[in-house]
């Protein structure tokens, strides 16, 4: 394990003793190496404005966020990164996400269920920073001989959807679904692309205000259907409590 | 749905590519010593991370 930043050999020093560190964490002083593998991040004052906080020029040369992972040949075989220096991921995404490394460390799971469908839904963690990307995971359960419908889907039915309550300062990013597989009705023209058994879709979500103990609500609406007809359609609503961490980061003020 | 910090960077466009051998750093480490990314792996997998700083 490797860390670049541009703090002095004092500054990590410093670090490394405190949180006791035994791994490399190289000194980018001047930010010659970021900038020349092209992470600078050059958006910095834009996104300070974006955060309504003074221009920090201190704050220019660090580079977005991110990580690599090496194989044994020292090729880049992943690579994860995020906008701005606030927006990070939970160690337990980069795991998931991004290395296909299921970890056993969630959020506390909550568990729903409808016709035809059970849910189990959990975040990174129980508890949020403020900025910090927290993925929302959604494990259904369809029952044997039944699907629900994925997208593209003709008009009239009705889709898989998730969609989360809004919240001040919540910002939700566009559902990874998994890839449906197609399906044809006998007697019907109609193209299908369907979901059946056990499937996994994750959601970004992110809480841009510093605040208390939230409760994220979300929905997920679907209609199951079998070969010979189908249910109602079906809303399941999950609540996920996610509690402020203890040290929140504050933005710098002068 | 917008992101608030959507900069409408593509990170496939920059940095080291998926693929691509990462180019050796070569840089002091916490304790002064100039380390070799490469040399210091030694032919294991590794993770490199990217961050603001250690002191803010």
């Amino acid at each position: 394990m490797f860390a670049i930043s541009y703090d002095p050999v004092e500054v990590l020093h410093n670090f490394a003793a405190k949180y006791g560190i035994t791994y490399t964490l190289f000194s980018d002083v001047g930010s010659q190496v970021i900038r020349a593998l092209g992470l600078l991040n050059e958006q910095v004052y834009e996104q300070h404005t974006a955060y309504g906080i003074p221009k920090q020029e201190h704050h220019y040369g660090v580079p977005y966020p991110g990580v690599f992972l090496l194989d044994a040949q020292g090729k880049v075989t992943e690579k994860r990164f995020q906008q701005s220096y606030r927006e990070r991921e939970t160690g337990v995404s980069i795991l998931e996400q991004g290395f296909g490394i299921t970890s056993s460390l969630h959020g506390t799971a909550v568990p729903s269920q409808a016709e035809g469908v059970k849910v189990q839904a959990y975040l990174d963690a129980d508890t949020y920073r403020f900025f910090q990307r927290l993925w929302l995971t959604l494990d259904l359960t369809i029952e044997p001989h039944l699907h629900v419908y994925g997208q593209p889907i003709p008009e009239g039915f009705i889709p898989l959807a998730i969609e989360v309550a809004p919240l001040p300062g919540l910002v939700v990013g566009e559902p990874q679904w998994p890839t449906p597989r197609p399906f044809r009705l006998e007697g019907l023209d109609e193209e299908f692309y369907i979901y059946e058994g056990n499937i996994r879709v994750a959601l970004p979500v992110t809480l841009t205000q510093e605040g208390d103990d939230q409760t994220l609500k979300v929905m997920v609406r679907y209609q199951a259907c079998s070969q010979m007809g189908c249910f109602a359609p079906q809303t399941i609503t999950l609540e996920l409590p996610v509690r402020a961490a203890d040290h929140v980061e504050r933005p710098r003020r002068r | 749905m917008t992101v608030v910090t959507d900069f409408g960077i593509d990170f496939s466009q920059i940095g080291p590519a998926v693929g691509e051998r990462f180019p050796d750093v070569i840089l002091p480490d916490q304790n002064g010593t100039t380390v070799s990314l490469h040399q210091a792996r030694g032919g294991r997998r590794a993770l490199v991370v990217f961050h603001r700083s250690a002191g803010w």
